[in-house]
């Protein structure tokens, strides 16, 4: 959960219009190649599950684990951007 | 739905054994005008019961089958349901196994089990929703996408709560349980009650450990025998005292021998045999450290629950308990109150009293003095004139 990464500045920084999903802090080149795949293609979608699991940690986690095999650090860094992102534009 | 549900119980046969079919009068499908009787047997089920096709996706994804893409008709998805889902309900089906089906559905509920999983996608998502609220998790959605997630939650409680849950309910496993176990014990006391009776009291010295394996169950064992022992139809040579042979533990414990029994105990040639009250054992029992704890309700003892604070508090609640703590208690607000209104009714009434009195004059006498002073400065001015109107009069 360092939210220091360069990554999860610049996401965090502005709105995250149609960038994809590998600007994700957490979601490199392998996982989101995996999260294409599943159809997770963009950032947006991947908030729409964050959103739509009610912003929970636990969940989230589980969810991106399963979909991606996410670690728990690379999970850590994608809810904590993605958490970050809600509180300041959403 | 019935059907639905059916899917998963055909996949367990283990419990064909233990739940016999109920008659079919007992549960009639739930679609009788979509299902006619000469199809039920002969059609594929998913015609039977009208799925959506928003369902049948969900069902998919539960399963990790992979979707087709998002145009496909509802055919490739019936398709993809019955080829990764169910394969036995696809291929033939008789009307005994329908009963059967329905038979498991009633288990849907179970504690955990390997047979968890598959009863946790046989839900539909309301239930799953419901059922997650039941342990106090309030769920988003349960869509396509989440529903995978929300279930694997589901199963996380259930075996983390599942022995405490069918305890607490009491039926079903837990009863069976306790109800083996109970006959056990019965049984063990009866077998124990048969020895004492064939072997005869002057026996009891060769058995030095009798009581050894039985300690964990002391307490338990010795309230039921005490039980036996207070009624009437008790063994004749056990009516009311026990000749058994003394726990290692109660040497310590019971110095004196309470040799109140009969001629059986008190010409036994050994030391070591003693007899004693079962009362006293189980007053003994309690404070043993091999013994097992008491049991809860047993003997007049309150009854201590596992978990105290059962129903879980909102952080709401919480907060609010917080905030009442620091609170100051109501009757101290009362009594301030109470002292408040005192003291400003007494404030009023003296000001009622002394209105007039102190005040008036006061003001009255600043505004004579203000008059004056006004008059005495107006006279100042005009008193020239005046004066020499007065002294032009006078001297004309």
């Amino acid at each position: 959960m360092s939210s220091t990464s360069q990554k999860h500045k610049d996401f965090v920084a502005e709105p995250m219009g149609e960038k994809n999903v590998m600007s994700l802090a957490g979601i490199g080149e392998a996982l989101g190649r995996r999260l294409e795949e599943k159809g997770f293609d963009k950032a947006y979608v991947v908030l729409g599950q964050f959103l739509v699991l009610k912003k929970d940690e636990e969940l989230f986690r589980d969810w991106l684990k399963d979909t991606c095999g996410a670690n728990s650090k690379q999970q850590g860094d994608c809810y904590g951007c993605l958490r970050e992102w809600c509180d300041s534009f959403l | 739905m019935r059907r639905l549900f059916a899917a998963p119980a055909h996949c367990r046969p283990s419990r064909r054994t233990t739940e016999p079919p109920p008659p079919p009068s007992a549960s009639p499908p739930l679609f009788p005008m979509l299902v006619p009787c000469e199809y039920r047997t002969r059609d594929p089920w998913w015609v039977q019961v009208p799925l959506s096709k928003s369902r049948l996706k969900s069902d998919l994804v539960a399963h990790n089958v992979p979707l087709p893409s998002d145009h496909s008709r509802k055919e490739v998805y019936v398709g993809l349901h019955a080829k990764h889902i169910d394969p036995k309900h696809g291929a033939d089906f008789s009307s005994d196994e329908e009963e059967e089906a329905r038979g498991g559905e009633d288990g849907q509920e179970d504690g955990p089990s390997g047979e968890d999983m598959q009863d946790i996608t046989g839900l539909t998502d309301d239930e799953l929703k419901a059922s997650l609220l039941q342990h106090g998790v309030r769920t988003g959605p349960i869509v396509a996408s989440t529903r995978a997630v929300y279930e694997r939650r589901l199963q996380k409680l259930l075996q983390s709560y599942g022995p405490a849950e069918t305890a607490a309910n009491g039926v079903g496993d837990a009863a069976a349980y306790s109800d083996s176990e109970e006959e056990e014990e019965e049984d063990d006391e009866g077998d124990k009650e048969g020895k004492e009776e064939e072997s005869g009291k002057a026996r009891a010295a060769g058995r030095p450990g009798c009581w050894e394996p039985h300690s964990v169950r002391n307490a338990g064992n010795a309230v039921k025998s005490a039980l036996e022992a207070g009624r009437p139809h008790a063994p004749s040579g056990l009516s009311a005292k026990f000749s058994v042979d003394e726990p290692p533990g109660l040497a310590a414990a019971v110095p004196t021998p309470v040799s109140t029994s009969d001629e059986g105990s008190g010409s036994s040639a050994s030391s070591r045999s003693r007899s004693f009250s079962i009362t006293r054992m189980v007053e003994e029992g309690s404070g043993r450290p091999t013994s097992r704890r008491p049991i809860k309700g047993a003997a007049g003892r309150p009854v201590q629950y596992k978990y105290p604070d059962v129903p879980p508090a909102s952080p709401l609640t919480l907060e609010r308990r917080e905030v009442e703590r620091r609170l100051v208690p109501f009757y101290i607000q009362l009594l301030v109150f109470l002292a408040l209104a005192c003291v400003l009714n007494l404030v009023f009434i003296c000001m009622e009293d002394s209105w007039y009195n102190p005040l008036l004059p006061l003001l009255e006498g600043l505004s004579e003095v203000a008059g004056s002073e006004e008059g005495q400065t107006a006279g100042q001015t005009t008193a020239d004139p005046v004066d020499l109107l007065a002294q032009d009069s006078l001297s004309g």
